[in-house]
């Protein structure tokens, strides 16, 4: 039986679709937008196509935490001297308008706050235990790793520069984890997670569904994909093993939704 | 300006819901509503003014009363514009129904902003003011009363607008993205 497919937005998708600037009274070459407007703007159409499925969702803390930070931006922002505050209304209003209407076409899901609490304790589990593993993420590992793979693939005469180029492509992917340890989840990450994970089981206690959630958030949700075909995604995995939630990129989403018929 | 003034201004407004409500029920346009109109549009641009160069509270204190008075003046402008363009036309009062669904976000928006007005605002209370100026825009929005991006560019200075939604553009993506690394190929 083919599984319900719920997308949930995070808090970076719907800021990357919203950043956008274009008018008519402005030269083409002046249009401005975020530099995930694109890859966001791809699932916002697929999800615009699927509105009576209701297959978009988000919860309240996304939303609100969406709204604060167009706005954190945009007031913080005045702090610069001498700044006329007309140009940060009309676009606190071009971009607040944008995310009004994404919003408007995604269903806001109700939580159960004890099954979310229930869920908080788990998320917060999770993330000490990937420290933990992250603190194993050190130079020494990561070349002894490297050699160890090299051992077994390159002749002694190649060993140094295979190693060389092993230790790069090891970096990599473990980076996910790596960068885990210089910014650990905030608050606000791990209660986005616990309110998904919540959501995840609501939705399967009804019918079989897959739960994604759409981030440009690498260093929490989605995976690091790098132009070498590398995949660094230990958190990723992690997230949908614990909570049943499978985070990825915007563009790779869409993708999926556009391959599910109807 | 005094509260004196914020209640007559208040009593206008409930004057343009008794008009409009009167061109529903009789399914006809009444211009009279265009000089109440005009009264407040520029009762809104007085206050707009005086925040707009205010120095007297934090700049979000004052950015946020600003953008209130702001919108308030814009959607009341874009109502008397779709008056005019409605008589041009000879439409029927589609848009007095528009223009009282309207209205009562419009006093809410009032209401609210003359009653945090010259004070410093907390971090909730600039939330619940700016909360009610997105309620406001997108009751607008679906009664076809919000004004045009170009509508609002066609009075500022564009190359300075673009300069500050580049600098927006970094800082909201800054705030969320806290790696230096996304890793998309």
């Amino acid at each position: 039986m083919k599984k319900r497919l719920k997308i949930a937005l995070e808090t970076s998708v719907i800021i990357a679709a919203s950043v956008y600037f274009v008018s008519k009274e402005l030269d083409s070459e002046k249009t401005a937008k975020d530099v995930h407007y694109e890859r966001a703007q791809k699932l916002i159409t697929e999800l615009k196509n699927r509105v009576a499925q209701r297959t978009g969702v988000v919860t309240r803390t996304i939303l609100r935490e969406s709204r604060n930070a167009l706005r954190n931006a945009i007031t913080n922002s005045l702090e610069r001297e001498g700044l006329n505050p007309q140009n940060p209304s009309i676009i606190l209003n071009q971009c607040g308008d944008r995310l009004e209407r994404i919003v408007e076409m995604l269903s806001l899901e109700p939580i159960d706050q004890k099954r979310k609490d229930h869920f908080f304790t788990q998320v917060v589990s999770m993330y000490s235990m990937l420290l933990e593993r992250a603190s194993l993420v050190t130079e020494r590992t990561t070349r002894a790793l490297a050699e160890d793979r090299t051992k077994l693939t390159a002749s002694p005469r190649y060993r140094g520069i295979k190693s060389e180029l092993g230790t790069h492509e090891v970096r990599q992917e473990f980076r996910q984890l790596y960068n885990l340890r210089g910014n650990p989840p905030t608050p606000r990450d791990r209660e986005i997670l616990s309110e998904l994970a919540a959501l995840s089981e609501s939705y399967s206690a009804e019918i079989p569904t897959d739960l994604y959630l759409a981030s440009t958030d690498s260093s929490h949700f989605s995976p690091m994909r790098f132009p070498t075909g590398i995949v660094s995604d230990q958190i990723t995995k992690q997230i949908e093993e614990t909570f049943h939630v499978r985070c990825d990129w915007p563009d790779v989403i869409a993708e999926i939704v556009s391959k599910q018929e109807g | 300006m005094e509260r004196r003034s914020f209640a007559v201004v208040l009593s206008q407004l409930g004057d343009i819901g008794t008009r409009l409500d009167g061109m529903i029920e009789q399914k006809k346009l009444d211009m009279s509503i265009v000089h109440p109109l005009d009264e407040l549009i520029q009762f809104s641009q007085n206050r707009e003014e005086h925040w707009k160069t205010y120095k007297g509270l934090s700049t979000k204190s004052a950015f946020v009363t600003y953008h209130s008075w702001r919108n308030i003046r814009l959607i009341l402008e874009k109502i008397k514009s779709r008056f005019l363009e409605a008589e041009i036309r000879h439409e029927n009062p589609g848009v007095a129904i528009d223009g009282a669904k309207v209205l009562g976000s419009l006093v809410d928006a009032y209401t609210g902003v003359t009653e945090i007005e010259g004070r410093e605002l907390s971090k909730d209370e600039q939330s619940a003011t700016l909360n009610r100026i997105t309620e406001l825009r997108n009751v607008a929005y679906s009664c076809n009363m919000l004004p045009s991006i170009d509508d609002e560019l066609r009075e500022a200075d564009k190359e300075a607008v673009i300069e500050v939604f580049d600098n927006f553009a970094v800082a909201v993506r800054s705030s969320e993205e806290t790696t230096e690394d996304s890793a998309r190929d």
